[in-house]
């Protein structure tokens, strides 16, 4: 977690410290032991905030003894929140933010839209941001200006709008800090407090932004709001960043007398002393402009007196940077060394916050134009500016190790040759580096949210368009329409699959699973669809699959959207011929690959561009291509997804002849399941999905293979193509398919000999006569449970593969 | 069988009730998760399909809720249903206990396979075919 600014966030603190008072309005007689014990932790908070804490504890305990009505829980959240208001103080943000939280529970529903709501969540806001959790913060600190509003309060309305400003100021974006202040100075001009802190604010943004004269006028409103005060410390504080504007304005004499007023102040109040090393180090500062060296240093021995140079705050950063100039040109290079270390450690830690914050507020913003254009001249930008960082940073890592071994002077000559380049190439890097990481967040909350909002009426499209296809009584015409329908619904389906994809490959997040699976059945089942569609343009569909092994460890779900991919495109790019599919296992190495070939007799793929295709939204330009839409991003995702998987996707490709787009994968075998062996295979006829999937879920691993046929017709052609040992006929399925006379339907299946076990709802004894005379070998009535299912099924059989133990194990 | 199914969406709810009455399944449904959890109080289920996002309570927190009954509800099959994607959202409901998990779309055969799998699985030999 990056550390907060401390220049600005400790005026912002100050705002806060002083607010606090003001609203807890002096109170000559407290009414109630209550109000005495708030009224002293609003007044303990800004020096002593253990104590704040105790007394807001306190506080909560007279409350808590009241009755529980609306009164007593808005007295509850106020102790609360002051007990969270001095953890913050105490520097315990983390143990601040489950008080909040109860503190904002309670007011949320005892008295929302108050003042107390909005400095709830604004402390909230700032234990947060203390956090580091600018997100968040930002989030409560833009509630409780909303709230403020609603509530007429324009003073706390802002204190709000200057936290979003240092938030802002965190990130350095310049023009939202000035932005900020000034509405906050705007929306509530009378207080001193928050004169203070909006120009001593805006006037460190003017500075950061060159602008020094605009930044001097600043400070001095400030300061002339500071005098107001009484507070010899902010006074002091105000002086060091007045006398700073002037000496980087070249004005030595100004700058000095005024480093000097602030040194007096530290000298004769306690509070202000902790000023002085800064005015100090400005004093040095104008010295060493001056060309006295030996006097700047004296200055800066005592700026650093007694401070360990590894762990000092944001403010020293610029007094590091010039120790370490001064003690060079004193020829005292080890201590120029440790101070050059000091400020490249404060420097980075500046920019750090500086560009998470930002991708925090752009995303929170969203700019979403140009963006492809955007990331690929970063990227390769990026890409540049990286390789000469770390080029540098390494040449500076080395020779800084020659330290120890004597060679300071090499090092340290090397090192102020590479400070300027690393400067450069730090600003480069973090603009580059920001504005990529603003871009790729944004995109990433963009896909996200819009893949969700796009799914959500898809499902209502291609769920109610499933449920039409399900009802048999719709007409050729109607399926053949509604299948189409399906079909666009799918394909838009996978492209925001794609698309969140693209993002995840992007932010290296693709991510596999590997399970045993059928792999032939995926084929097939994907052959199925697509020798549908390319019969529809009148091509060929060739499938080849003998060589493909069954049963394999692979991601199932990963291989049907390269297939998906890889089919879509050969159909869609070949006019006349045909497409088509093999796999098979090849020996690699000391093991195996499985090789899986789409290939067509389409327009084909100029050599030139083999590797491009592989790109992300590319479509090869030209008259030829222009006509196929398609957003491109396919075959990237089928590439990017065969490295997930350990293999590749190779192209080759004639043009006007066609393409074959080959995916090798390590293969790994998984056991080829017993039932193909043996003949202990069941046959069975139900169209119910639910039926099937509760079927195979119960008698899946009690016997060898499974089949199901939806239809009678697709039950014969089972039973003419494979060998079983038995069928299950459901009854409640023939009853709604098989007619005037369902039982006939099943005497016809039976007829060929095979042995029969029939499933009949409500059966009678009648029933069960009919069916044995029309050769059902078998008769149970339905309902009934798996258990007594598969008993029976093994009674009736003792060559079945499920025994009774198979089956009372169930019941265990 | 018996479904309830908590979502806020209506035409989610009136898409889902269609694809199971294709099976027979009678389906209850509920508009938010509280209302979801007072009807599990009130009368009995043979699974739940649940969706995340909702607004007040969300899905992660009432299965929570579920799974913390002391009664046999708490084990009653749940299956989430969502349309959102985020990383690691699928261990999050095993975490909280969720049976299994369908993103939305929803194809209907994955609805009726993961529906039969997840009742088999639960109820044994007890469910009746």
């Amino acid at each position: 977690m990056p550390p907060r600014l401390q220049f600005s966030a400790l005026l912002v603190a100050a705002s806060i410290a002083f607010a606090l008072p003001a609203h807890a309005a002096p109170q000559a007689a407290p009414a109630t032991p209550f109000d005495g014990e708030l009224a002293a932790a609003k007044a303990a908070m800004n020096t002593e905030p253990r104590k704040a804490y105790d007394h807001a504890k306190a506080a909560m305990a007279i409350t808590d003894r009241q009755p529980t009505n609306a009164k007593h829980s808005v007295e509850h959240a106020t102790a609360t929140w002051l007990m969270g208001e001095a953890m913050i103080r105490n520097k315990h943000p983390d143990a601040a933010l489950p008080i909040l939280n109860e503190a904002l529970s309670v007011v949320e529903k005892a008295s929302p839209n108050t003042k107390l709501h909005g400095d709830v969540l604004k402390s909230r806001g700032r234990a947060a941001a203390a956090l580091g959790k600018v997100q968040p913060a930002l989030t409560d600190f833009q509630a409780a200006f909303q709230i403020y509003q609603k509530a007429h309060e324009p003073r706390s309305e802002a204190i709000a709008l200057q936290e979003i400003g240092s938030i802002y100021s965190d990130a350095r974006d310049y023009p939202h800090v000035l932005q900020y202040y000034a509405q906050s100075q705007e929306t509530f001009a009378k207080d001193p407090v928050l004169n203070l802190t909006a120009d001593n604010n805006r006037g460190f943004a003017l500075k950061d932004m060159g602008k020094l004269p605009e930044a001097e006028v600043a400070f001095r409103r400030a300061y002339a709001a500071a005098a107001e005060m009484h507070s010899g410390y902010i006074e002091a504080h105000v002086l060091t960043n007045i006398a700073f504007a002037e000496a980087l304005q070249g004005k030595p004499d100004s700058a000095r007398a005024d480093a000097r007023r602030g040194l007096a102040l530290a000298a004769k109040d306690p509070e202000a002393k902790s000023e002085k090393p800064f005015l100090l180090g400005v004093m040095a500062k104008v010295a060493a402009d001056q060309g006295d060296n030996v006097g700047a240093a004296k200055l800066l021995d005592q700026v650093f007196d007694g401070v360990d140079p590894k762990s000092t705050p944001m403010d020293y950063r610029d007094f590091h940077d010039l120790a370490s100039r001064v003690y060079e040109a004193n020829g005292d290079r080890e201590l120029a060394l440790i101070h050059l270390r000091a400020f490249k450690r404060l420097d980075d830690e500046g920019r750090a916050l500086a560009a998470s914050t930002n991708a925090v507020l752009v995303a929170a913003k969203f700019d979403f134009a140009n963006q492809a254009a955007k990331i690929a001249t970063l990227k390769a930008k990026q890409a540049q500016d990286q390789a000469n960082f770390t080029t540098i940073i390494t040449i500076v890592l080395m020779l800084a190790g020659l330290v120890v071994t004597g060679l300071i002077t090499h090092a340290f000559f090397t090192m102020r040759r590479s400070r300027n380049q690393i400067q450069a190439v730090n600003v480069e890097l973090e603009g580059a580096n920001g504005a990529l990481e603003k871009a790729l967040h944004a995109k990433t909350e963009f896909l996200a949210t819009t893949s969700h909002e796009i799914r959500t009426p898809l499902n209502g499209i291609l769920g109610m368009t499933q449920v039409m296809l399900a009802d048999s009584r719709i007409t050729a015409d109607m399926r053949e329409r509604l299948t189409l329908l399906k079909s666009s619904g799918d394909t838009m389906s996978a492209l925001v699959n794609d698309l969140l994809d693209v993002a995840k490959i992007e932010t290296g997040n693709l991510s596999v699973k590997r399970e045993e699976m059928d792999l032939k059945r995926l084929l097939e089942d994907s052959a199925k669809v697509w020798s549908d569609q390319a019969t529809t343009r009148g091509l060929e569909f060739r499938l080849d699959l003998e060589d493909c092994p069954s049963r394999v460890v692979e991601d199932g779900d990963r291989l049907r959207q390269v297939l998906f991919n890889l089919m879509s495109n050969a159909t869609k790019f070949t006019e006349t011929g045909w497409v088509s599919l093999s796999a098979r296992a090849e020996p690699a190495g000391e093991g195996e690959r499985l090789v899986i070939q789409v290939a067509d007799s389409g327009i084909g793929i100029p050599t030139a561009d083999y590797a491009r295709i592989f790109e992300s939204f590319t479509q090869l330009d030209g008259g030829r291509s222009r006509q196929f839409s398609g957003t491109g991003l396919g075959l990237a995702i089928c590439k990017n997804v065969a490295g997930a998987l350990g293999g590749d996707i190779t192209v080759e490709s004639t043009v006007g002849e066609g393409s074959a787009f080959t995916l090798a994968l390590p293969l790994t075998r998984a056991n080829e399941s017993a039932g193909d062996e043996q003949a202990t295979t069941l046959l069975i006829l139900d169209d119910n999905p639910l039926a099937q999937a509760m079927l195979r879920a119960f008698l899946g691993d009690k016997v060898g293979r499974l089949e199901f046929a939806p239809t009678p017709e697709a039950a014969r052609e089972a039973m003419a193509r494979g060998r079983f040992s038995r069928i299950l006929v459901d009854g409640g399925c023939l009853q709604r398919l098989g007619g005037d006379d369902p039982m006939a339907v099943m005497g016809a299946l039976t007829g060929s000999g095979m042995p029969t076990t029939v499933l009949w709802p409500a059966m009678t004894d009648d029933d069960a006569a009919r069916l044995k005379s029309l050769g059902a070998q078998q008769v149970l009535s339905k309902p009934i449970t798996p258990v007594a299912l598969l008993t029976a099924l093994a009674e009736a059989d003792q060559t079945w593969g499920a025994d009774k133990a198979a089956a009372t194990s169930y019941a265990a | 069988m018996k479904v309830l199914f908590v979502e806020d969406d209506a035409m989610n709810r009136r898409v889902v009730r269609d694809m199971l009455s294709v099976v027979g399944l009678e389906m209850a449904e509920a508009e938010n998760a509280e209302l979801g959890l007072a009807m599990i109080d009130e009368n009995d289920y043979d699974i739940i399909l649940m969706d995340l996002r909702m607004p007040g309570m969300d899905g992660i927190t009432a299965i929570r809720h579920i799974r913390a009954r002391t009664d046999d509800k708490a084990k009653w099959p749940i299956i989430v249903v969502t349309a959102d994607t985020a990383a690691n959202l699928r261990q999050t409901c095993e975490d909280v206990g969720a049976d299994d998990f369908l993103q939305k779309p929803v194809a209907m055969n994955a609805l009726f396979e993961t529906i039969g799998k997840v009742v088999a699985a639960k109820a044994g030999g007890s469910a009746l075919l």
